[in-house]
């Protein structure tokens, strides 16, 4: 064997025990499954039904002209934009808290954290006592009309309910991603401002707000694609009631796939989630880009 | 200097503060625990009149809290053990050996990383539970969990393996250490922060996994911790007591391991953010 084809031989071999298991499980768990899914739109497929047949488009003809998933479409976007911003806020504003130079940071951190490593069908199931029982319970007690009945009941506050505690659980991520940007800000610049007499919120506005302009961008970009695909909490919470009104889009797939048993459908609107979750990804890579080139 | 220091107390009290309200549903959860459901229904925000522990023997029998906690652990740690292999001996072949394929392979592999898990969920049930008839295995449940982790752990392994120098491997090359050598004896010891990082992030992502297994785990002998909880607070929807111990129960696993090392799991659980 010439020396050459000896080499090649070893790259193959190194090729086939180093990369060949991982990329074997990937293309069995994604890529075969991605491409089969693109597959499935095109057809009625029930799940019960042994002949398959062609549909052609209509099955996003069908998502498109649900009503009910343009409904969830827009719950969605309103659960996001809120969730959003209010998880942001609060996240930057803990994370300025524990940056400060108080005392016991580490512990203010490890308890804000504490609500991302539960998994978010415990914590749904937790609020959801708290919203139908104790807070009923106070509200009754207290006279509070408001408070005595279950928000989990009401449409609009089942909606404001699951905002709440979404922006609960990732505000405390958020500002773990917000304190690596925080302390990259250079002391000297802080420092030189407060010399120069500027107060606590310009340091704030004109120096900390600019310097981590990029973790504003992760921040922001990841939270909009987390609630886009917020599952868990939305189930354990409110189940999507009352009377469906808060079927968020990733838990309208859920039902349309495994309880109405509407695959081809449930996967073109999979593959709408996608295309949404995807830009945005997108769309983060570009501007964080962006901000470090700046 | 004085003034900055009550400056510096008032923060720390207004953090305390704000800390303990944002741990209130913990509070409420701990101590109706103890109550009777009638007790917990009248008085949810007292302290309980008793300490009384049969609220959690109702639940570890109902829940099938032990099966259900090794099922769990099994698939868990079945996961991140081949995730950990296999991706980070791919992202160290990636990292040293430029060819075209790995190269390509690496594009697929972050581009992949954008699907959100409901693309895939319906053909891998129809495929894997479906025409396969693995329902109820929780080899096909670690199997996909690993498959789901690859692309993000060999962008991490392939990053920090891209920050060792590779004059160390050539030094192990005039050694008469071969690749496969070099990688076990001289960088997987190197590895070991980010394994820990890649390995919460992992393991925390599995372990609280609900929406993925319960497409396969439906047997009562089969299911985990998450999908435990559900059934049971499904099936007995009028014990609400020993309900708040079952939920009780399933977390404290994970928040034995999160006061044992919160420095490493934050870090782990955050690492998901540099992705892209």
């Amino acid at each position: 064997m010439s020396k050459q084809a000896a080499r090649k031989l070893r790259s193959v071999m190194q090729f086939a025990g180093f990369g060949l298991p991982a990329v074997f499980i990937w293309v069995t768990v994604i890529i075969i499954p991605f491409i089969y899914g693109i597959w499935i739109t095109f057809t009625d497929w029930n799940g019960l039904a042994l002949d398959i047949n062609y549909v052609g488009l209509d099955n996003y003809v069908a998502v498109f002209s649900d009503a009910t998933f343009i409904t969830s479409f827009l719950k969605t976007v309103i659960y996001a934009v809120f969730t959003v911003i209010a998880s942001n806020v609060a996240g930057f504003l803990l994370a300025l808290a524990v940056t400060n130079g108080i005392k016991a940071q580490g512990l203010f951190r490890a308890g804000f954290f504490t609500p991302n490593i539960i998994g978010g069908i415990i914590l749904g199931y937790i609020w959801n006592f708290i919203f139908s029982y104790a807070l009923t319970g106070f509200g009754k007690a207290a006279g509070i009309e408001w408070m005595s009945t279950s928000w989990l009941t009401h449409p609009a506050r089942a909606l404001i309910a699951l905002i709440i505690v979404s922006s609960w659980q990732m505000s405390g991520y958020l500002m773990v991603i917000y304190i690596a940007g925080l302390t990259n800000v250079p002391g000297e610049l802080t420092e030189a401002a407060k010399v120069d007499g500027a107060t606590g919120w310009q340091v704030i506005r004109k120096i900390k707000i600019p310097c981590i302009r990029n973790t504003i961008a992760i921040c922001v970009f990841l939270s909009i694609a987390r609630t886009f695909m917020s599952f868990d909490m939305n189930l354990s919470l409110t189940a999507g009631g009352p009377y469906k009104s808060t079927e968020l889009i990733a838990y309208k797939i859920y039902q349309t796939a495994f309880t109405s048993m509407e695959f081809g459908k449930g996967q073109a609107q999979a593959m709408v989630l996608f295309v949404i979750v995807a830009v945005i990804s997108l769309l983060q890579v570009y501007f964080t880009r962006k901000g470090a080139e700046n | 200097m004085n003034k900055m220091k009550a400056k510096k107390s008032l923060m720390f009290f207004v953090t305390l503060l704000v800390l303990i309200l944002f741990m209130v549903p913990f509070f409420i959860l701990v101590i109706n625990t103890f109550k009777t459901t009638q007790e917990f229904i009248q008085t949810p925000f007292a302290l309980p009149k008793s300490l009384n522990f049969e609220n959690f023997f109702v639940a570890v029998r109902r829940m099938n809290f032990w099966t259900a906690l090794k099922n769990t652990a099994v698939v868990t740690v079945a996961a991140v053990l081949v995730n950990t292999l296999v991706s980070a001996m791919t992202g160290y072949l990636f990292a040293r050996k430029r060819w075209k394929i790995n190269k390509f392979i690496f594009m697929a592999f972050l581009a992949s990383m954008v699907a959100p898990f409901q693309v895939y969920m319906i053909p891998q049930v129809k495929i894997y539970a479906g025409q396969m008839g693995f329902s109820n295995s929780l080899a096909v449940v670690a199997y996909i969990a690993i498959g789901l982790n690859i692309p993000f752990a060999v962008f991490l392994y392939n990053g920090f393996v891209e920050g060792i120098p590779e004059e160390l491997d050539e030094a192990a090359r005039i050694d008469g250490c071969s690749f496969t050598r070099t990688f076990f004896l001289i960088i997987l010891p190197l590895l070991k922060p980010i394994i820990i990082t890649v390995t919460v992030f992992v393991a925390m992502g599995v372990w609280n996994d609900y929406l993925m297994s319960s497409l396969f785990l439906t047997k009562q002998e089969t299911k985990t911790l998450a999908i435990a909880i559900k059934t049971f607070l499904t099936n007995h929807s009028a014990e609400y007591a020993p309900m708040m111990a079952g939920l009780l129960l399933s977390i404290v696993p994970v928040l034995i391991f999160y006061l044992a090392g919160q420095k490493y799991i934050i870090e782990g659980v955050v690492a998901g953010s540099v992705k892209g």
